[in-house]
C-alpha cells in the first residue's frame, strides 16, 4: 500500500490540468509546472541540508549552469531536447565534483556555505558583465525557442513508459519481500495479494488518466499544447527524481549520510570515508539541480543572469526546504508547491502588496508549523490511512 | 588619483564596517544569519533622508537613522525571541527582508533619493589630490562611531559578555548572565549601526529600495573574510574590501563586483576560518 502512495499522487496531479481547464483557471498550469521544477531544485538543495547538514548557498550555481548549458544546446548546437537535460546532469555533477575538490580541506559548516556562495557570486557577476552580453543575454536574456516536441501530443505517452517502469519496480520489490519472508502468516500474505489488487487498480486508473491527458492535449490547437505538455514533463521528472531519491536515502549510502550529519567524527572513527560520502552527495545534488535548470528554460523560454545565478534563488530553495521540512524527501517538494502557489497565485490578489503578503506568510507558516508543513500533512495522511480499513470493515 | 581612490576606499570601508560589524556580532553571538540586515540599512537611509532633507541638519538625520535600533529591538523581542532555532530564524529574517524592502518600495518608489548636506558638496584640493569633502566627513564620523563601537565591545562589561558569549554561549549562561537581554541588546546595537551606515551613504550614492540587499552581499563577504564574530577581523576586512572595491572602480571597472567574490573565494580556500577568525566547530 505504502509503496503505491506516490503513484496515486502522481495520477491525481496528472489530471490537474484538465481540472484547471474546466474551472477556467488555465494560468495555474504554468504556475504548477514552475512549482514542480522548483521542487526538483529544492530537493537537490535539501538533500545536502537534510541528509548531510551542508547548507549550500551556491546551489543556484548548478541551477544556472544547467539552465545556460541547456540554452546553448538548444540555441546553437541544436541538440534534440530529451538529450539536453542529460548533458546538463553531466555538467552539474562535474560542477559538484569541482566544488567538493575546492572544499577538500574544510568540507563542513560555514566555510562550505560561503565557499559555494563566493563561487556563485563570481559566476553571477561575470555573467552580469556587459562584455559577456552575447553569451549571457544581458538584462533581456537569451530567448529560447520551444522544442517542436512540446507542440505534439506524444509527451503524455512518454510518462506512460516512466510510470510502467516505476510500477515494475514496485512489483519487483513486493516479490522480493515475499521471497524474504517465507515464514509469512496468512494475514500478511493476504496483505500482499491486496497490494497486487491495488496495483492493478492503480494501473487502470493511470491508463485512464493518461488517456484523458492525451485527449486533453490533443483537443487543443498546436500552439496551446505547450503549457500542458510542459506541465506533464516537469511532473514526470519530479516523479522520477522522487522515486529514485526515496530509494537512495534508504540504501546504506543514505544511512551513512545521516551518520555523517549527526556525528562526523564518530562516522570517521567507524571507518567511513566522510569526504567521499559528501562528494557523492554533492555530485548527485549538482546533477539534480542542473536538470532543474534545464527544465526551467523550457518553462520560462528566456534566461538571464538574474534568473539563473542570483543568490536569491538559493535562498528560495532554503525557504522551500524549511517551510516544507528539510528532513524528509517530501518536504521541499511540498514546500515548493505551497510557496509557489502563494507567491504566484494568491499574492496576485494583493496588488502592490503581494511581496509583503508573501513575506508575512513565511513568518506565519514557520511560526505555527515549526516542523515543516510536510510533517503535518504526513501525520494527517497516516491518520486517514489508519481509518481506511475501519471504514472498509464497517461496510462488510 | 590613486590617493583619491584610497581615500574613497577607506570611506566606503567605514560604511561597510558599520554594516558588517552588527552582522558579525549578531551571527557570532546569536547564530542568526540576519538577512533583514540590509533592509534595515535601507530603512535607516530613508528615515535619515526624510528627517535630514526637512531639517537640513545632518546630525538630526543620524539621530533619526539610529531609531532603526528600536526597530531591531522590536524585531528581536517579538519574532526572533519566540523561535530560537537557527533555520526557522533564517526564514523569519528572509520574510522580513522581503516585507521591509517592499514597504520601502511602496513608500518611496524606484527612483534613487539623494540629499547633500550644505557645506559638504564640494571637493578639497591638496596639490594634485582631489578629495570629496563629504567622503572625508564619512571617514571622520565613521571613525568616531567605529572607535565608540570598538570601545563598547572591548572595554566595557557588556562587550566582555558579548565576546565571552561568542566563545561559549552555554558557559556564560551558566555563569549567571542574562543571555536573553544580551541578545536583545546586541541585536539592537547591530541594527542601529546598520541604520546609521545607510544614512551616511545617502549623500554619496543615494538610496533606493534594493541598496541594502545589494550591500548585504558585501557585508557577508566582509564577515567571511574577517572571520565570523571577530571584531578586529571585521575592521580589517571592511577597510580592505572598501579599498579593493574603490581601486577596481577607478582603474578596472569590470572587476568591481567580481573582485569581492574572488577575494572571498581566495580567503576561504587558504584560510577557511577567515583572516582573524577562530575555527568554528
Amino acid at each position: 500500500m505504502r509503496n503505491l502512495i506516490p503513484s496515486i499522487y502522481f495520477i491525481i496531479l496528472m489530471l490537474l490540468p484538465i481540472l484547471f481547464d474546466a474551472m477556467g483557471v488555465v494560468r495555474l498550469i504554468p504556475i504548477f509546472s514552475y512549482a514542480y521544477i522548483m521542487a526538483i531544485f529544492a530537493t537537490s538543495f535539501s538533500l545536502l541540508l537534510g541528509y548531510l547538514g551542508l547548507l549550500c548557498f551556491g546551489q543556484a550555481l548548478f541551477f544556472g549552469l544547467g539552465a545556460y548549458i541547456a540554452a546553448y544546446q538548444l540555441l546553437w548546437l541544436k541538440v534534440p531536447y530529451p538529450l539536453a537535460p542529460v548533458i546538463c546532469a553531466v555538467v552539474g555533477s562535474l560542477a559538484g565534483l569541482m566544488l567538493a575538490f575546492i572544499n577538500r580541506k574544510v568540507f563542513r559548516g560555514i566555510p562550505f556555505t560561503f565557499t559555494s556562495l563566493s563561487l556563485l557570486l563570481i559566476f553571477y557577476f561575470l555573467y552580469r558583465r556587459r562584455e559577456l552580453r552575447d553569451i549571457s543575454g544581458g538584462d533581456q536574456g537569451l530567448m529560447i525557442p520551444l522544442p517542436e516536441g512540446f507542440r505534439s501530443e506524444i509527451v503524455p505517452l512518454i510518462s506512460i513508459i516512466v510510470f510502467v517502469i516505476m510500477l515494475v519496480d514496485v512489483v519487483y520489490t513486493l516479490r522480493k519481500q515475499r521471497e524474504a519472508g517465507s515464514a509469512m502468516t496468512s494475514r500478511e500474505e493476504r496483505g500482499v495479494s491486496r497490494d497486487v489488487l491495488l496495483l492493478s487498480i492503480v494501473c487502470a486508473v493511470f491508463l485512464l488518466a493518461v488517456t484523458a491527458a492525451i485527449h486533453y492535449v490533443a483537443s487543443k490547437p498546436a500552439p496551446f499544447r505547450a503549457s500542458p505538455n510542459i506541465y506533464i514533463t516537469s511532473l514526470t521528472a519530479l516523479y522520477i527524481m522522487y522515486i529514485l531519491l526515496k530509494k537512495l536515502v534508504n540504501t546504506p549510502l543514505g544511512l551513512a549520510w545521516i551518520a555523517v550529519r549527526d556525528n562526523e567524527v564518530r562516522a570517521k572513527a567507524l571507518g567511513y570515508d566522510t569526504f567521499g560520502l559528501k562528494t557523492i552527495a554533492l555530485v548527485i545534488s549538482g546533477a539534480i539541480a542542473s536538470v532543474a535548470g534545464g527544465l526551467y528554460i523550457i518553462h520560462a523560454q528566456v534566461i538571464n543572469p538574474d534568473s539563473a545565478f542570483s543568490p536569491l534563488i538559493s535562498i528560495n530553495a532554503l525557504v522551500y526546504s524549511i517551510i516544507g521540512g528539510a528532513f524528509m524527501v517530501e518536504g521541499p517538494i511540498i514546500g515548493a508547491i505551497l510557496v509557489t502557489f502563494i507567491e504566484r497565485y494568491l499574492a496576485e490578489y494583493f496588488g502592490g502588496w503581494n511581496v509583503i503578503f508573501v513575506g508575512a506568510m513565511f513568518i506565519v507558516i514557520v511560526f505555527f508549523l515549526t516542523k515543516g508543513v510536510s510533517y503535518y500533512l504526513w501525520s494527517l495522511q497516516n491518520k486517514m490511512l489508519a481509518k481506511l480499513p475501519r471504514i472498509v470493515k464497517k461496510r462488510s | 588619483m590613486f590617493v583619491s581612490a584610497i581615500i574613497d576606499g577607506i570611506a566606503l570601508g567605514f560604511i561597510f564596517l558599520m554594516l558588517s560589524l552588527g552582522l558579525s556580532i549578531i551571527f557570532g553571538l546569536m547564530r542568526i544569519v540576519n538577512f533583514a540586515h540590509g533592509s534595515l540599512f535601507t530603512l535607516g537611509a530613508y528615515l535619515g533622508f526624510e528627517v535630514a532633507s526637512r531639517t537640513g541638519n545632518i546630525a538630526y538625520g543620524i539621530l533619526a537613522a539610529s531609531l532603526i535600533g528600536l526597530v531591531g529591538l522590536a524585531m528581536e523581542r517579538s519574532l526572533l525571541k519566540a523561535k530560537r532555532e537557527p533555520m526557522i530564524q533564517v526564514i523569519i529574517t528572509t520574510g522580513l527582508m522581503m516585507l521591509l524592502d517592499r514597504l520601502a518600495w511602496l513608500r518611496w518608489g524606484d527612483v534613487p533619493h539623494i540629499w547633500i548636506p550644505r557645506g559638504l558638496e564640494g571637493v578639497v584640493r591638496y596639490g594634485p589630490i582631489i578629495m570629496h569633502s563629504y567622503r572625508l566627513f564619512i571617514i571622520v564620523v565613521g571613525a568616531a562611531i567605529s572607535v565608540l563601537a570598538y570601545y563598547l565591545f572591548t572595554k566595557t562589561r557588556y562587550g566582555l559578555f558579548v565576546r565571552a558569549g561568542i566563545d561559549d554561549r552555554e558557559m556564560i549562561q551558566s555563569l549567571g548572565v542574562n543571555i536573553e537581554r544580551l541578545f536583545t541588546m546586541t541585536f539592537a546595537i547591530g541594527t542601529l549601526l546598520a541604520g546609521i551606515a545607510g544614512f551616511l551613504l545617502v549623500p554619496w550614492q543615494g538610496v533606493y529600495p534594493l541598496i541594502g540587499t545589494n550591500y548585504l552581499l558585501y557585508a557577508f563577504a566582509i564577515v567571511i573574510i574577517g572571520g565570523m564574530g571577530s571584531i578586529e577581523g571585521t575592521v580589517i576586512a571592511s577597510i580592505l574590501v572598501g579599498i579593493i572595491q574603490q581601486l577596481c572602480a577607478y582603474y578596472a571597472p569590470y572587476l568591481t563586483e567580481i573582485s569581492i567574490g574572488i577575494a572571498m573565494f581566495l580567503v576561504l580556500v587558504t584560510r577557511p576560518e577567515g583572516l582573524l577568525g577562530k575555527v568554528i566547530e
